[in-house]
């Protein structure tokens, strides 16, 4: 085993809104090791994007913030850093690319200002010589004609363009960890192709460790060394990228898979996975997939189940491994 | 109602016998010679009427405009950076009041603290009876005193000033701090002062280069559109404060149904605040790129 890099352990952050509080990550934890991509994979409102502002703790406070746990970087536990010391770590350390790359880039600076910016705040940069990396990370990003690219404001560069300008934002000062957050969803699926190819290059040059977000299998399948399911806030299964698809163990897990379109596939209607991600403020009872799983016992609807270590690496959450199964 | 030999040789004067197209065609023609006509009050040439008051206006408008902008920007930004503190709700009590409070009643209140009560500046007027048979060069006393090195005059003239350009400003101030405090909220919640933040920029640097630049391009929107109520405003502030400006000019105007200088005195603040929205438009390209002619 690898050199950890982060540890997550036992994470819990939450939101108070006029409905309550919603516990948005509930209680996760995972380990990545240097150099790995870790994939992280679940619907809308499962709570991906909320881990990943919490590890770059970024939450819109006070509404949100992180109740519990500990977020180990290198050892040092970020939850216990002031802002201040926090900020050192943001963009030096951990970096990391938003989903919107059309409003993820201020309007009224040119792209070489926001990239230089970065260079004259974090390594003291003279305004020329910033500029002069600037463009090298351009032309690292694979920006065509990256001179007079440098110039030009965000909207007047294509979807594709901006969210490489965002990418070279964020390794900039050649981070450890970058965090990307549904780096591709708002792009077309050609543009989702080369960004994703950029990505891998550009870690495998730069020895970055990873984290992807994203609500795609396919992506996962393409980028990830290790994956978590996350629904409803948990983990709901997690192991290596070859172990989850190919026995993967959990009701949620197959129905993601399930929901992809194939090619091959003869039916007219997508397949879904029944029902909707329940409210985080009226979570159900017992197992909280349990309304939407074909398995569902009498016992999933009264045990909440445990993250069981199915086999080596390979943990799942569900009653179906669980002795009590066998009993009932 | 009298002698129809009068009215009649009265109407042939001002040309009012003729049908009102003829009139108004007169006028244009008049009007693109450099001729307003002329005061039927003063007897004057509307357009040297208005040439000896405007340097008045000018000065109290600016100095209103430097007051608001001053201080809508200055209670804006509190606001915004204290969202939802005590600063925050004290300065849109004020903001609220700024635009609530009529002019003429805020003008009286004013003048009965700091004028009857204080006494700490002069009621009314432009400049202290010492100084009223002086002729000014240019007729911009604040220019002049400073030109001229005359700090008596100075300090005259700017006691004169305070006052009604506070009470001027007061609703612009108001509007300012509103639409300064909720386009900086509204820039704070972007997209891209988040990539901001991920980039390990300080919670300053992120409010300073980020939002600001951003959240001050609809204030200046909004100053233009208030810069026309500024000058509407001078009317009811220069009669209450007798101060001799074309505000004052106006209200006469109209009140001795003295139709040339009326027409005279809203071209010409119809001319200004149509060169002041060019001005803002000219600004905005200046602070957004993505606007461009």
């Amino acid at each position: 085993m690898g050199e950890v890099l982060l540890e997550v352990k036992d994470l819990r952050t939450q939101f108070s809104t006029e409905h309550g509080i919603a516990p948005a990550v509930d209680g996760i934890s995972f380990q990545l090791e240097k150099g790995k991509t870790l994939g992280i994979v679940g619907e809308s409102g499962s709570g991906k994007s909320v881990t990943s502002l919490s590890i770059m703790r970024l939450l819109q406070e006070p509404a949100g913030r992180i109740a519990g746990g500990q977020i180990l970087f290198k050892g040092e536990d970020l939850v216990k850093l002031s802002e201040k010391e926090m900020q050192n770590i943001r963009g030096a350390h951990i970096s990391m690319i938003f989903q919107e790359p059309m409003t993820a880039l201020n309007p009224v600076y040119t792209v070489g200002e926001q990239i230089a910016k970065v260079f004259m705040v974090r390594q003291k940069m003279k305004k020329k010589q910033a500029r002069q990396k600037a463009i090298e990370m351009l032309a690292l990003v694979g920006i065509p004609s990256p001179e007079t690219r440098v110039d030009n404001y965000p909207h007047q560069l294509s979807g594709g363009m901006r969210q490489r300008v965002v990418i070279a934002i964020a390794l900039a000062c050649n981070p450890e960890l970058l965090i990307a957050d549904e780096p591709t969803t708002a792009l077309d699926v050609t543009i989702q192709a080369q960004i994703l190819e950029l990505m891998k290059n550009l870690q495998k040059k730069l020895k970055t460790s990873m984290i992807m977000i994203t609500h795609d299998l396919g992506i996962i399948y393409e980028m990830a060394d290790e994956v978590l399911v996350m629904y409803c806030g948990q983990i709901v299964e997690s192991g290596s990228m070859q172990e989850v698809f190919h026995h993967m163990l959990h009701p949620y897990t197959e129905g993601l898979m399930h929901s992809i379109p194939r090619l091959s596939d003869e039916a007219e209607e997508l397949s879904t996975i029944e029902g909707i991600v329940p409210s985080l403020y009226e979570l159900p009872k017992g197992c909280r997939f349990h309304p939407r799983c074909p398995y569902a016992r009498k016992l999933c609807q009264t045990e909440e189940p445990e993250l069981l270590e199915v086999s080596p690496g390979h943990c799942s959450r569900c009653h179906r491994y669980s002795d009590m199964w066998k009993e009932g | 109602m009298s002698d129809p030999e009068i009215v009649a040789a009265y109407e042939a004067k001002w040309g009012l016998d003729q049908p009102l197209p003829v009139q108004y065609i007169n006028y244009m023609k008049n009007l693109f010679q450099g001729d307003l006509g002329t005061s039927i009050r003063t007897k004057q040439p509307v357009l040297s009427d208005l040439a000896q008051y405007i340097p008045a206006t000018f000065e109290m408008a600016t100095f209103a405009t430097l007051i608001s902008i001053i201080l809508g920007l200055l209670f804006g930004l509190l606001s915004a950076a204290r969202h939802n503190k005590l600063p925050d709700h004290v300065l849109r009590v004020i903001s609220l009041m700024g635009i609530s409070i009529p002019a003429f009643w805020l003008s009286i209140l004013c003048l009965y603290f700091f004028y009857l009560r204080l006494g700490i500046v002069p009621g009314s007027g432009r400049v202290s009876a010492e100084w009223l048979g002086a002729s000014f060069p240019t007729g911009f006393l604040i220019f002049d005193a400073i030109t001229y090195g005359e700090p008596d005059l100075l300090r005259d003239a700017l006691s004169h000033l305070i006052l009604p350009s506070f009470v001027l400003a007061a609703s612009t101030m108001g509007i300012l701090t509103r639409t300064v405090r909720s386009s900086m909220l509204e820039a704070m919640q972007q997209d891209y002062v988040r990539t901001a933040r991920a980039k390990g920029l300080s919670e300053g640097r992120v409010l300073r280069h980020h939002v600001l630049k951003n959240g001050l391009i609809p204030s200046v929107t909004m100053f233009g559109l208030s810069y026309g109520s500024l000058l509407g405003g001078t009317v009811l502030v220069e009669t209450i404060f007798s101060y001799p400006g074309i505000g004052l000019y106006a209200y006469k105007a109209a009140s001795t149904l003295d139709f040339p200088a009326i027409m005279g005195t809203t071209l010409f603040i119809a001319a200004v605040n149509v060169l002041m929205n060019f001005f803002v438009d000219i600004i905005y390209a200046l602070i957004d790129p993505r606007i461009r002619y």
